[in-house]
């Protein structure tokens, strides 16, 4: 049986082209099985953030963060080989720099936490229509750009 | 890390967002010490908060930072909210969640534990100039 991992990739809005997010996402799926095991498969989620949204230490920045769901109680050695090995396929394909690359492998219980508490931002009652129109927005990115996309801005 | 998403009904204006994200990150690092470096803040928009809600803030901080530095950070963004915002206490929703320093790579590195951020900062300084 195939374990899905969630990988939530926060962007600045049009940075990557449709080819650049393919060969991330391949090479992180390559990351994820090397390290976690054959039987795993990554499943991506890019989040587009709109031109002047991002700050670093105050100051408008294009950062990328990259938030990727590991088992729980993954141990410290193939947790960081996975951080590394992120890191250095995005800086091969996107040549960012160090400063604008921010990645997280968490645990899938607290990253879960962290995705919960964003959705519940919204009051109770538009919860569902909120999560109606961010699935529509994925299906049409999916279909337009085989990417599975939507904004930080509801 | 931190990463600090401030979610609104309606869009901010540049400068509002410019001055709630000095004031984010000023605050933290007064109340933590750590480097503003670290810092990252995002404006999420068009988010249908509560009724009275004006703005919602989540953070991810470092795991370590003791309760009382956390009821000091959450009181402090509320003072900053209440300033820029005009927001009262209510109005105004602040949650942090923990994730352990050692699951994050800033800057180029694994990140250190609070408290530990001279020695790593040093370090990294000293291996680009390497």
């Amino acid at each position: 049986m195939v374990t899905q991992y969630l990988v939530v990739c926060s962007i600045p809005e049009g940075a990557l082209s449709r080819q650049q997010k393919q060969r991330l996402e391949d090479g992180l799926t390559k990351v994820y099985q090397s390290n976690i095991g054959t039987n795993v498969k990554a499943k991506f989620l890019w989040m587009n953030i709109p031109k002047g949204q991002a700050y670093l230490a105050a100051a408008v920045e294009g950062t990328i963060t990259v938030l990727a769901t590991m088992p729980d109680g993954l141990a410290t050695q193939p947790r960081r080989s996975v951080l590394y090995g992120i890191q250095r396929l995005w800086k091969t394909e996107t040549g960012c720099q160090d400063h604008q690359l921010i990645i997280s492998a968490a645990d899938k219980h607290v990253a879960d936490q962290f995705l919960m508490a964003s959705r519940q931002r919204p009051a109770a009652l538009f919860r569902i229509p909120v999560m109606l129109k961010l699935i529509a927005r994925l299906l049409v990115s999916k279909m337009r750009s085989g990417h599975l996309e939507t904004s930080v801005n509801l | 890390m931190p990463l600090y998403t401030v979610s609104t009904k309606k869009p901010l204006t540049h400068d509002v967002r410019d001055q709630l994200a000095a004031g984010i990150t000023q605050l933290h690092c007064d109340a933590t010490g750590a480097p503003a470096e670290f810092v990252q803040v995002v404006f999420s928009f068009n988010v249908p908060l509560g009724k009275h809600k004006q703005v919602h803030l989540l953070g991810s901080i470092r795991s370590g930072r003791s309760s009382e530095t956390k009821q000091l950070i959450i009181s402090r963004f509320h003072q900053l909210f209440h300033t820029v915002l005009r927001t009262t206490e209510d109005q105004a929703v602040v949650q942090l969640m923990d994730v352990p320093a050692s699951w994050v790579i800033e800057g180029g590195d694994i990140m250190p534990e609070p408290g530990e951020e001279a020695e790593w900062l040093e370090n990294r300084t000293a291996s680009r100039q390497d």
